[in-house]
């Protein structure tokens, strides 16, 4: 195998300082999958709430839900730090802290001898979304941000243009 | 006596206010609405305490503390410390104003 020349030695270091120094980029991907898994826990909790308030003890504990919001949250958490380009966690509070109401509630919900009220229920959906509000709002900031550059890029383009024409 | 949440909620942020000090502007629209929201929760907590078990209500406690803390940290301004800080004295406002908080204190 030829040796890689020095000039593309340096195309390549060039890139890589370029690709490090990128601001973080908004996903909506990622976005989306942030509205699914609050479309997903709201619509569950609320769920179990009614049931308990209609007849107690009817919110039949579903280990496909956990297990469902569990995978969700980790392929959640590598999109957003896979995205931020850098090596240290995204948020990484409000990820733990989503992960320990998922587990404890579980840990309730499936135990035998307790019974969950739909008050439980109704708490824990409200500080579920308190977190998923701290991921929506980096989001939002994000796309907020990149909305600011392009527009500048557009204002810098324009002028650029402007002042061509000028000298024309 | 019946607890005025609303009086508690301006406390509460006005708590976070104070422990937020200078670094208050930059993030008092985002603290205030998770303030209110929590505080909000407490309250419905308060009015289910007869049908929420022991366990259940010390940990939704917990998880309000933690869920707040959280949240605090979210903000680039707030580092680690002060956002114990802020809940700290958030709790500590929730606990004047009803002092059988189970869970809170721990």
């Amino acid at each position: 195998m030829r040796p890689m020349s020095t000039k593309w030695l340096w195309v390549l270091c060039g890139c890589m300082a370029v690709s490090a120094c990128q601001a973080i980029l908004y996903d909506a991907q990622a976005d989306q999958q942030i509205t699914s898994l609050g479309q997903e826990v709201n619509q569950q909790l609320l769920t179990w709430e009614f049931d308990e308030a209609r007849q107690p003890g009817s919110a039949a504990y579903d280990p496909k839900y956990y297990a469902k919001v569990e995978s969700d949250l980790t392929m959640l958490q590598m999109r957003i730090n896979a995205g931020s380009g850098s090596n240290e966690a995204v948020l990484p509070d409000v990820f733990s802290t989503m992960q320990k109401l998922l587990d404890d509630e579980q840990a309730a919900h499936s135990s035998q001898s307790r019974k969950v009220d739909g008050a439980f229920f109704h708490v824990e959906r409200g500080l579920w979304n308190t977190q998923l509000a701290t991921l929506t709002s980096y989001e939002l900031a994000l796309k907020q941000s990149g909305q600011a550059q392009s527009a500048s890029g557009a204002d810098a383009r324009a002028k650029g243009g402007q002042e061509s024409s000028k000298t024309k | 006596m019946a607890v005025d949440w609303d009086s508690v909620r301006d406390d509460a942020v006005s708590a976070a206010k104070q422990a937020l000090g200078g670094g208050w502007n930059a993030v008092s629209g985002g603290v205030t609405a998770q303030i209110a929201a929590l505080v909000g929760l407490a309250n419905y907590i308060e009015d289910h305490r007869a049908s929420i078990s022991d366990a259940e209500y010390t940990m939704l406690m917990q998880h309000q503390k933690m869920c707040l803390q959280s949240v605090l940290t979210g903000y680039k301004q707030i580092s680690y410390a002060v956002a114990k800080n802020v809940v700290s004295q958030v709790v500590n406002v929730l606990l004047e104003a009803i002092p059988g908080l189970l869970g809170l204190a721990a």
